[in-house]
């Protein structure tokens, strides 16, 4: 499963991205040194603390669809970035760059979101 | 970091400017001639939603012979200190990087954490602490103004806490000085006593800047939290 998700998940390289100070809890669970991008369709976004989350359907080379948990900062970060709780919304087609979960499981800590409107913000 | 620079003209008094050449603001001041200490402070340098780290200790601990038990040792596939969402105490409180709030009164100041939604009152009339309190996360408080240092001194925590990697006992004691030399800067010292655990008080020093573009600290329930430890690589 980890092989056939990651083969839908476009590598940026091995630039590490740039992991803001993170207090709430190591990112040492996710791939931050090999960042991947996944492109899907936002089913629930979760404007919540400790960590705001966009749940993401994604659809792999075979057609078969695997929703994404994609883990991002908390409010207050995201708010000092520009997001509201209404930045994203489901039916939005978006892309997040982060560090995938080492488990293999469809799950990333973002960096960086791609929105619908076609800007780039950081999260 | 913003440097500071002291500007010396014969005859005038010394006026503090920032490196940017504008002078500072001055130290705002209650009804009582007090420093006014309220605001929305955090370690950012400018932007963003502020930056953690511990102060570095500037004086120790040294741990008493048999007490090495009290040192955190985190193994590699741990979340980290702050991943549960519970209260930090004394000194790790503000080692976080969210604002926290300082709201001053004649009798009382009490400190608004952003992260994880906690908050001390701290009387300064000259009450005493309760003869025997029960152990609580963020301690009893109790300050006193000497001369414009805000002295804060607290005790009656529980043993659930850790500052600066070290556990302590509920015989924990913590000194806190805080000053705002000028209006953007909050100066703060914590010092740790634990006759049970260190061979001798040891401090912590940290500078906060005031968050101008902040009025108050955002609400923070910890309502989603997961199990992070479920995303390291499978073994």
């Amino acid at each position: 499963m980890k092989l056939r998700l990651m083969a839908l998940a476009i590598a940026l390289g091995t630039m590490p991205l740039a992991t803001p100070g993170f207090a709430h809890h190591s990112t040492a669970m996710y791939n931050m040194t090999n960042p991947v991008t996944v492109t899907g369709v936002v089913k629930r976004f979760e404007w919540v603390n400790p960590h705001a989350y966009i749940y993401l359907e994604v659809t792999d080379e075979s057609g078969k669809k695997v929703e994404w948990q994609i883990e991002m900062m908390s409010l207050n970060h995201l708010k000092s970035y520009g997001w509201t709780h209404a930045t994203v919304k489901p039916g939005d087609t978006i892309s997040c760059t982060g560090g995938a979960a080492k488990s293999g499981d469809p799950a990333m800590l973002s960096s960086l979101v791609k929105l619908a409107d076609g800007r780039t913000i950081k999260s | 970091m913003t440097k500071s620079v002291t500007v010396n003209v014969a005859g005038t008094t010394p006026i503090e400017t920032s490196e940017a050449g504008t002078p500072k603001k001055e130290t705002p001041r209650a009804a009582n001639g007090k420093p006014d200490l309220s605001g929305v402070y955090d370690v950012s340098f400018g932007g963003g939603g502020g930056r953690g780290g511990r102060g570095p200790a500037t004086d120790g601990p040294e741990l008493k012979p048999g007490a090495e038990k009290y040192r955190v040792v985190r193994p590699a596939e741990d979340t980290g200190i702050y991943s549960d969402c519970m209260p930090l105490a004394g000194p790790q409180a503000f080692s976080v990087p969210y604002q926290f709030q300082i709201v001053e009164s004649a009798h009382s100041v009490a400190i608004l954490y952003g992260y994880p939604g906690t908050f001390r009152t701290i009387p300064t009339d000259g009450g005493p602490h309760p003869a025997d309190p029960d152990p609580t996360w963020m301690g009893d408080s109790i300050g006193h103004w000497e001369g414009d240092t805000l002295v804060v001194d607290t005790v009656g925590f529980n043993d659930k806490t850790e500052i600066n990697g070290f556990r302590h006992t509920e015989a924990l004691h913590i000194i806190e000085r805080f000053r705002r030399p000028d209006a953007n800067t909050l100066q703060y010292e914590a010092t740790m006593e634990d006759p049970n655990v260190f061979v001798k008080p040891w401090t912590v020093a940290r500078t906060f800047s005031l968050r101008t573009d902040l009025a108050k600290v955002d609400e923070f329930v910890c309502e989603h939290n997961i199990d992070y430890t479920k995303f390291f690589e499978k073994k």
